[in-house]
């Protein structure tokens, strides 16, 4: 089934589609998800295994967690399938399921929130130290050439997003890690630009003022 | 250089970072850039962070994602926990946030023990009234409990009214 459909029109969401499964497939989004909201269930799978990757990267930038953003973009894919009916196919089909994940991670990050306070930068460096998961994420920056203050800039990020607010993280997240455009962030998050920008510069001076000393020679 | 003049430009340094100022804005905020080492520093430091956390996020996504999947695979249906075993669960749970089970405990099992053992120990005492008979005869009931080593028990049982001698007849 997957691949089967030719066409002439890669388009921007097709050029990583088909690397998880290893097959490559050249059809566009918009003919999956016509295929999808008309119940072909093994159509939204060939739309999930583009999609993941990506989707699972805003997840781990807001989360800072393997396990929790695997489930939660797992999520996010559960509920685009439940609202593929109303997807109208104005926007693109990965701008749409962005907002989903941003959304579910928000939801996610919030709830967290009210459970348990925000955490401080101390405790959240604490937290990273004991968790395998998160240690893996920073470690991952570790390099031959980098070495050890790569390592632990790493650490110290993962720390110290800890300490932004929901908002904030989403609003980075969505900049560094999917190079949106402020008018983007700001139709994603549902807020003027205005409040974007605001919220950048305290996400970007707040991790500047905690992790300073990890850069500074 | 000014630190007002600074206070003033910062919230805008972030956006000059991401190219998101325009016209007159870009012009004045990039201007103070260029003669101000505290603001040029914040800019670098923006793009360093910028730099270690894509590097981070994208090196820590190449992993397996296939778990990741559609239709999503179903998890196991939790056993359904008892009530009772649940609220003693919250029970346990309340009491030792406050108290340190173990030494409480340990002082349990050592009362418990100590009980126990006083009881095992202890040997089977004769009542201080008892009287030796070799032979029951009552024209009332009596209740006969057998007891160890050929020992037995017995009780008369009267009205209150017609109550005997305190002392039995032995027949």
């Amino acid at each position: 089934m997957h691949g089967s459909l030719a066409t002439s029109k890669s388009g921007e969401d097709g050029v990583r589609s088909g690397e998880d499964a290893g097959e490559p497939t050249e059809a566009p989004d918009e003919v999956w998800v016509a295929k999808a909201r008309q119940g072909d269930s093994s159509a939204f799978g060939e739309l999930v295994t583009r999609h993941r990757r990506r989707a699972y990267q805003v997840a781990l930038g807001m989360l800072g967690h393997h396990d929790t953003a695997l489930d939660l973009t797992q999520e996010a894919f559960v509920r685009a399938f439940q609202s593929l009916a109303h997807f109208r196919g104005e926007a693109k089909f990965s701008t749409w399921l962005r907002r989903i994940v941003t959304n579910v991670c928000l939801d996610y990050l919030r709830k967290a929130e009210h459970r348990t306070p925000m955490a401080s930068y101390d405790e959240a460096i604490g937290v990273g130290e004991d968790d395998p998961d998160t240690v893996r994420l920073a470690s991952t920056l570790e390099s031959p050439d980098t070495g050890v203050w790569r390592k632990e800039l790493g650490t110290a990020i993962v720390a110290a997003m800890n300490t932004l607010t929901p908002e904030q993280r989403a609003a980075l997240v969505l900049r560094e890690i999917e190079g949106l455009s402020y008018e983007e962030i700001a139709k994603t998050l549902e807020c003027a630009t205005g409040t974007v920008m605001s919220r950048l510069h305290y996400a970007r001076k707040r991790l500047q003022t905690l992790l300073r000393e990890h850069y500074e020679p | 250089m000014d630190p007002r003049e600074c206070e003033l430009i910062e919230p805008a340094l972030s956006a000059l970072a991401d190219r998101e100022l325009f016209g007159p804005e870009r012009e004045t905020v990039a201007g103070h850039v260029a003669v101000c080492d505290a603001c040029r520093r914040t800019l670098e430091d923006y793009r360093v962070l910028g730099t270690a956390f894509r590097e981070g996020i994208h090196a820590g996504s190449e992993r397996d994602l296939s778990s990741i999947t559609w239709p999503p695979r179903p998890e196991p249906a939790p056993r359904a926990p008892s009530r009772v075993l649940t609220r003693w669960r919250r029970l346990i749970y309340d009491v030792t946030r406050w108290v340190d089970p173990w030494p409480v405990l340990a002082g349990a099992a050592a009362l418990i023990a100590l009980v126990l053992g006083i009881g095992l120990i202890q040997p089977a005492r004769e009542p201080a009234n008892a009287v030796e008979i070799e032979r029951v005869d009552a024209a009332g009931p009596v209740m006969v409990i057998p007891g160890n080593g050929g020992r037995m028990t017995i009780i008369w049982l009267f009205d209150a009214d017609d109550q005997p001698d305190q002392t039995p007849t032995p027949i």
